[in-house]
């Protein structure tokens, strides 16, 4: 009778059981994902401005560029827009918050080149490119890269080939 | 071989059996076919308590109320989606395609793309640009020369 029952309580505990286990499974892949979204702001930039008129937005993923060797390749030129220029400085500052490495160069207190060396996903290097020009014309070059080598190295080598 | 011909024990039959076997004097037979007898259900309810001794239980009615599991396969079903959903999210690498856009215009031409990346990689510049533009600009006496020319008007 007892073995019975300890029986009958086993068959009611395993599916709920199992379903806490794959509540928690699937709570846990959804907290990694969005980690992984939140710790790009910029990524909303690209959204916002990639498809806009006076825009250039690339993005080309395991391709060789004349020798440089990125896994992934996101650029964003944006012309006369001084709201994205603001907007885009918003993003890298929260951005810069988890990077491992911060370049700047100020021009009247308002950062004009930002160098931003994020850490490591999985074996990818990632860094953070940006500029602002008003020489000419008011210009914005973003740029995100991800690549196997060290990011020290693909700057390097993005400086050199100039 | 043999055939049983089964006989169906009276009211008055089993009665005399269970005083018997409260007396002690039954057969294994007879205790046999005396738990046949109380095994059977809708037996009146003096019986009770030789039921009982003999380990019959009444079923007992189910009692209407909310019935959780077949929800729980359900909601299990529906877990085992979401996890297979998350899982190729992260365990899928993503696929990004090559494409550019210029003006809201979409480029999938590679060579074009390409063109328009070095393009934008040329936009970056070097530190020692960066330095070397200042000093020009340090030394530019236009510059010089424009800024003394406003204190000219204090003449």
């Amino acid at each position: 009778m007892q073995h019975l029952n300890k029986k009958l309580k086993i068959r009611n505990m395993r599916p709920i059981k199992l379903f806490f286990a794959l509540i928690l499974f699937t709570a846990f892949s959804g907290i990694s994902d969005i980690q992984a979204q939140e710790d790009m702001e910029i990524k909303k930039a690209f959204d916002l401005y990639g498809e806009k008129k006076g825009v250039v937005m690339v993005e080309l993923t395991d391709e060789m560029l004349d020798g440089y060797d990125f896994s992934l390749f996101k650029s964003l030129m944006i012309k006369d827009n001084r709201e994205a220029a603001d907007y885009i400085r918003k993003c890298l500052k929260k951005d810069e918050v988890g990077a491992k490495k911060v370049k700047q160069v100020v021009a009247n207190g308002v950062p004009t080149s930002i160098y931003l060396q994020l850490p490591r996903k999985k074996e990818l290097y990632r860094l953070i490119l940006f500029n602002e020009t008003s020489n000419l014309e008011h210009k914005i070059t973003l740029i995100y890269i991800e690549s196997k080598n060290d990011s020290e190295d693909v700057l390097k080598l993005i400086l050199k080939k100039k | 071989m043999k055939i049983r011909m089964k006989h169906k024990m009276t009211f008055e039959e089993a009665d005399q059996l269970i005083e018997r076997y409260y007396d002690g004097l039954t057969s294994v037979e007879e205790e046999r076919q005396l738990k046949e007898f109380l095994l059977q259900p809708g037996l009146p309810a003096r019986y009770e308590a030789e039921q009982a001794i003999f380990g019959y239980f009444k079923p007992q009615q189910e009692k209407p109320g909310f019935n959780i599991r077949p929800f729980m396969r359900w909601a299990g079903v529906a877990a085992i989606l979401l996890v297979g959903v998350f899982s190729i999210q992260i365990f899928v690498p993503e696929v990004h395609a090559n494409y550019a856009y210029v003006d809201g215009r979409k480029i999938t031409d590679i060579n074009e793309i390409k063109l328009q990346a070095m393009a934008t990689l040329h936009d970056i510049p070097s530190g020692n640009s960066e330095v070397e533009e200042s000093i020009n600009n340090l030394n530019n006496k236009d510059i010089i020369k424009q800024q003394l020319e406003t204190f000219a008007t204090f003449e």
